[in-house]
């Protein structure tokens, strides 16, 4: 039996819109095994973003407790927060997020450089990640220079930089024609077949099809899993 | 509608607009503040100059020839006030020199008669004792009181000799008998008088005009009258035109009182050769002014452009509501005419409060330090104020121009899919089809006209214009100068940028990894950032490079030109052939030899212009013969001695040959004459030559000009040296007899000092001996460099300010630009921080991009503006054949640099600050 790799505990989290505080996410726990390929899908404004996000370690509960690899998020400062994310975990955005003065090797390159890896090192490992995503002949293209498709593969080359064992996705195929998207989750899945734990959020029943578990969220409630 | 919408901008935007604001209220502040200051220092330089020269606006006094030097009081004052009505006041007074004599102890000093009850001119500074005076007493002046050692209830006698009435066209009797008389005084005050009298006037004493009338046998006359004239004449911008009414004034008291008299303005003629020096600073003021509103228009272009960017959905709402394009445009304007309105307005109050609360008192205190009462008031005139408004709002309007243009081609395509809006529309098909003047290309010809306009133009303000059209031409071709230097050195920001990088990669290498590419690939940031700042560093680098240069090669230049450590020149020096004017071989050999600390001794003759021929008398060229008497190679510079042919030694050969000569190395090349061949000169008189055989060709013999390597000079005139003799039988007519040894002919002696000698006892002494009798000047290299060494920290403190005035806006400019760069780049932030950036480490690549690129553009500056001042420096002195030490300016750059980081740090940290903080998914939800 597989260890849990993330641990969502009771979790509570409101917005404040001008003076009333409006709850994304309602009293929401769940565990994600590791190598698990989890989808959360959920109407706009069921709060499946706010989850991706507090798993993530990008944004912060109200209330409730998430462990990533046995570290309670809630308990870590900023500092410790952007560690775990460097090591840990893996973004892809909808939007791409590259650097738009980077090539795609160095935006590769970028967590690498932040996790103090020796040059030699990050730019044969920048190489091969491109190679794996399939832009090996795309390396010294700038971001404007490639498609939709090939920034999120480059995207996800990035997210795999420091070999983090979890995997953020957040409507990563949302900006892409469907057989652009097909493939991202083609190769997502892959990577989940490698061993990694992946998460992410999706408006599409078919991309959630390439999930081994889809979370169901509607007005901040787990609805199914 | 209108104003409605920019107000509610405003408060959207927060910060660009303050910055605005704050960026147009400190530069135009300055601006004010530098005007008004300027306008106050030339307003109180009536006030200066009164209290130089005295604070009286006319003097009158008999001439020299005048059969009566005195004058009835009761006749002429009232003569004198009636011839205009301008004239408020005037006193008669008794102004000579005497002689004083305590206790053997013999003084020379102006006794001046006045008298206090109603002479009210100047101030009388009362040291000890009491003024105003009995009979028999006097007020001796500080310096008198301790140089003869006079304490209160001392006496002294004073002689006066009575003027002799020179004959017209003849000079005065030397040695004639003089009608002389003396008086025992008590002193009762030592005093020292501000503006009573000439500043100069600092020895001697003052006695009550009646006493000195009773002791003169001179009841109800006075040997001059002083008269002031209504201040409100004075009350003008314009120096000059002060100066004319006070001549006017003077002029009809001339017409009344008839030729018998002599009128001294001094105060309006010191006043007006004081109002070029003024112009001139304003000039260099207004110029700096440009540079820094210029710098003001790009910070709000690139602010404004960043804000129709942001807007560019809300105006297309607006077009879909029905707006015309028009209105889109006036938006734009109206918004930066009312920041505008706000930002100069805010700006004219800073400027008369630093005006009024800082530099007057500073101005004050300094002038008060020197010993100088003023009423010193602060100057914020139309005159000062409008320049800075007209320039503020023209700038504005041309840098809100483009952005409202941007804002007026809004298409309702912005609003329904912004992505598609900038491809060819249908309403862009009109535009396509329509054939437009290209105003690229008539920018172009308007700035190589502007080049020739500049030459031309300068041509006609010599022939026809005035001062103040010249400093206009001089501010335009400054702002040439630093346009086009600038726009050339532009080419080199992106290799300092690197270089500056590779500096900072040495020192935080994870941070210059993301910021090397940012500030190498962002293109439009770095243009506008980079030449915010390197306008802002090439003037104030060109003025400290220069400064720096002439700083450096001031003591080289000093000694070129004195040639000895000891130079005195006597007023026959620079021209004019009276013999008073010249000094006797005995004066010197007799007289000035004696002064204690004086060592070796040269004289050089007046300069006696004649031709120099080659033996046949094909070549010519004009020349200056002087005449040498002592060993010049013992007293002059031996290190700046040199020649092309012959050695330093000929200089003494020529003492002893009357047929020798040393000629410079251009006329040697002009009459194709070498080493031992023969010069014909030309003497006084018909069928006067001399055939001298060159002894030495000279390139440069320090104290003498005109001697030099250049051909063309020499044919325009060389100077050429010969024995004194020489020179006594070259200077007379073939059958005249010679002058006598000791006429005198020498107007410049060459001297070296005792190495135990007291440079500044021997500069006293010199003063004591000759200062009000002789017509003679001495310079002394050591106090010369004294002197120099003070003036160099002004200067510097003058740059460093208007390096402030220019750089303050620029500050401004950096961070606004780096807001605007961070606030534009906020999801790239974000995203780095989701991929585990630390906040400091974001912080820290913001903060080397901002240093990056404001220091590699103000490095470009500073070699932009200093190369340029080391090219004029250096060919202005190569053209002078005169060698230069290297300097490099050790103040005004590395403050250039400081600012241009200090202000990259603060700015970028404030910037990111904002947006650091967030959370990660904060900053990637913003819009």
């Amino acid at each position: 039996m597989s260890e849990p790799i993330i641990i969502v505990d009771d979790i509570h989290k409101s917005y404040l819109m001008g003076k009333e505080a409006v709850p994304a996410l309602r009293g929401v726990s769940l565990e994600i095994q590791r190598g698990e390929f989890v989808c959360l899908m959920g109407p706009s404004g069921s709060g499946k973003t706010t989850l991706l996000n507090i798993v993530g370690g990008l944004d912060e509960p109200s209330r409730g407790h998430v462990m990533v690899e046995g570290d309670n998020l809630v308990s870590l400062n900023e500092n410790e927060l952007a560690r775990l994310r460097l090591q840990r975990m893996g973004f892809i955005f909808q939007n791409y997020n590259l650097l738009g003065n980077f090539t795609a090797q160095e935006n590769v390159e970028a967590p690498m450089v932040l996790a103090r890896m020796s040059r030699r090192d990050r730019q044969q490992r920048a190489h091969e990640l491109l190679e794996k995503v399939d832009l090996g002949d795309r390396a010294h293209h700038y971001p404007s220079e490639l498609s939709g498709g090939q920034q999120q593969r480059v995207a996800i080359a990035r997210a795999l930089a420091n070999n983090p064992p979890i995997l953020i996705g957040d409507e990563m195929t949302g900006d892409l024609d469907s057989v652009t998207g097909f493939a991202i989750m083609e190769l997502v899945a892959s990577l989940n077949k490698e061993g990694m734990t992946v998460v992410f959020v999706t408006h599409d029943p078919r991309m959630a099809e390439f999930a081994s578990r889809v979370i169901e969220l509607r007005d901040g409630k787990l609805l199914g899993n | 509608m209108v104003i409605k919408y920019v107000l509610k901008n405003f408060s959207r935007r927060k910060v660009r607009t303050i910055l605005m604001i704050l960026s147009l209220l400190v530069s135009t502040g300055l601006i004010v503040t530098m005007s008004a200051t300027v306008e106050t220092v030339r307003q109180s330089n009536v006030d200066l100059i009164a209290s130089a020269v005295g604070r009286y606006d006319i003097g009158l006094s008999k001439l020299d020839t005048s059969l009566d030097p005195f004058m009835d009081v009761d006749e002429v004052i009232p003569q004198v006030l009636a011839a205009n009505e301008k004239i408020t006041a005037v006193y008669p007074r008794i102004e000579t020199d005497i002689e004083l004599n305590v206790n053997g102890n013999i003084g020379r000093g102006t006794l001046l008669a006045l008298d206090p009850a109603v002479d009210d001119v100047g101030f009388v500074i009362v040291s000890e004792g009491q003024y105003p005076l009995d009979a028999g007493q006097a007020a001796v002046f500080e310096d008198t009181a301790f140089s003869l050692d006079l304490n209160l209830g001392d006496t002294v006698d004073v002689s006066y000799s009575f003027p002799l009435p020179r004959e017209k066209g003849q000079e005065e009797l030397a040695g004639a008998s003089e009608r002389r008389t003396s008086k025992r005084f008590t002193v009762a005050a030592i005093v020292r008088q501000d503006g009573v009298t000439d500043s100069s006037v600092h020895s001697g004493l003052i006695i009550s005009l009646s006493d000195a009338q009773d002791w003169l046998g001179l009841n109800g006359r006075a040997q001059n009258l002083v008269a002031t004239v209504d201040p409100a004449l004075y009350e003008t911008n314009n120096a000059e035109t002060a100066a004319l009414r006070v001549r006017d004034v003077a002029g009809s008291v001339q017409a009344a009182l008839g030729d018998e008299y002599r009128y001294s303005l001094v105060k309006a003629s010191a006043l007006d050769g004081a109002a070029q020096g003024f112009l001139a600073v304003q000039a260099l003021i207004n110029t700096y002014g440009l540079i820094s509103l210029g710098v003001v228009g790009l910070l709000v272009h690139t602010l404004v452009m960043t804000n129709v960017q942001e807007q560019r959905r809300d105006m297309a709402v607006l077009r879909i509501l029905g707006s015309e394009r028009n209105l889109l445009f006036r938006l734009v304007i109206i918004e930066v005419l009312v920041i505008g309105t706000i930002g100069v307005g805010l700006g004219i109050v800073l400027g008369q409060l630093i005006t009024a609360y800082i530099v007057v008192p500073i101005i004050k205190n300094q002038m008060l330090a020197q010993g100088l009462n003023s009423g010193l008031s602060p100057q914020v005139t139309i005159g000062a104020i409008l320049p800075a408004i007209i320039s503020a709002f023209v700038v504005l309007i041309l840098s809100s121009v483009k952005p409202a243009q941007d804002a007026a081609r809004t298409k309702v395509m912005h609003a329904i899919n912004p992505g598609v809006a900038d491809n060819i529309q249908l309403e862009d098909l009109a535009q396509l089809r329509e054939r437009r003047p290209d105003a690229k290309i008539f920018l172009a010809g308007v700035t190589l006209m502007l080049v020739f306009g500049l030459i031309a133009g300068f041509q006609v303000v010599d022939a026809f214009g005035g001062p103040a059209l010249e400093v206009m031409f001089v501010l335009l071709a400054l702002g040439l100068l630093v346009l086009g230097l600038g726009l050339m050195f532009f080419i080199t920001t992106i290799p300092f940028e690197r270089f500056v990088l590779f500096v900072m990669r040495l020192i935080f290498p994870r941070v210059t990894y993301f910021a090397r590419r940012n500030v190498g690939r962002g293109q439009l940031r770095n243009t506008l950032i980079s030449m915010l700042v390197l306008f802002s560093g090439v003037l104030p680098s060109f003025l400290a490079t220069q400064l720096a240069l002439e700083n450096a090669n001031y003591e080289t230049s000093t000694r070129l030109d004195n040639g000895a450590p000891v130079n005195v020149r006597s007023f026959g020096y620079w021209g004019g052939g009276a013999n008073s004017e010249r000094l006797k071989p005995s004066f010197v050999n007799n007289d000035l030899r004696t002064v204690p600390g004086f060592d070796q001794m040269a004289s050089i003759s007046y300069g006696y212009e004649s031709r120099a021929f080659d033996p046949v008398g094909m070549r010519s060229a004009r020349v200056t013969v002087m005449g040498v008497d002592g060993r010049l190679p013992d007293v002059l510079f031996s290190d700046m001695i040199e020649f092309a042919a012959g050695t330093p030694d000929s200089l003494n050969q020529l003492l002893d040959d009357p047929n020798a000569v040393i000629i410079s190395e251009g006329l040697a090349e002009q009459l194709v004459v070498e080493l031992g061949g023969t010069v014909k000169l030309q003497g006084e008189g018909l069928d006067h030559t001399m055939n001298a055989h060159v002894i030495g060709i000279a390139r440069r013999i320090p104290g003498f000009s005109g001697i030099g390597r250049s051909r063309l000079e020499a044919m325009d005139g060389s100077t050429v040296l010969v024995s004194v003799d020489a020179f006594r039988s070259l200077v007379t007519k073939l059958n005249d007899p010679l002058p006598l040894p000791d006429d005198p002919i020498f107007v410049q002696v060459l001297a070296t000092l005792t190495p135990d000698a007291d440079i500044h006892a021997v500069a006293n002494e010199m003063g004591e001996r000759y200062g009000l009798d002789y017509g003679f000047w001495t310079r002394f290299l050591e106090i010369q460099l004294e002197f120099n060494a003070d003036a160099q920290a002004t200067q510097r403190i003058f740059l460093l300010v208007l390096t402030v005035i220019s750089f303050t806006t620029a500050v401004f400019g950096v961070f606004a630009v780096i807001y605007v760069t961070i606030y534009a780049r906020r999801l790239e932030i974000g995203m780095m921080k989701a991929v585990g950036m630390l906040r400091r480490e974001l912080t820290g690549m913001l903060i080397v991009e901002a240093i990056a690129m404001t220091l590699g553009a103000a490095l470009a500056g500073i070699a932009a503006g200093a190369s340029m001042g080391y090219v004029s420096f250096y060919g202005q002195r190569a053209l002078q054949q005169i060698p230069t030490t290297f300097a490099i300016d050790s103040t005004v750059m590395p403050f250039i640099v400081f600012m241009v980081v200090l202000a990259s740090v603060l700015g970028a940290a404030f910037s990111a600050r904002r947006i650091v903080k967030k959370q990660a998914v904060d900053i990637l939800r913003m819009q």
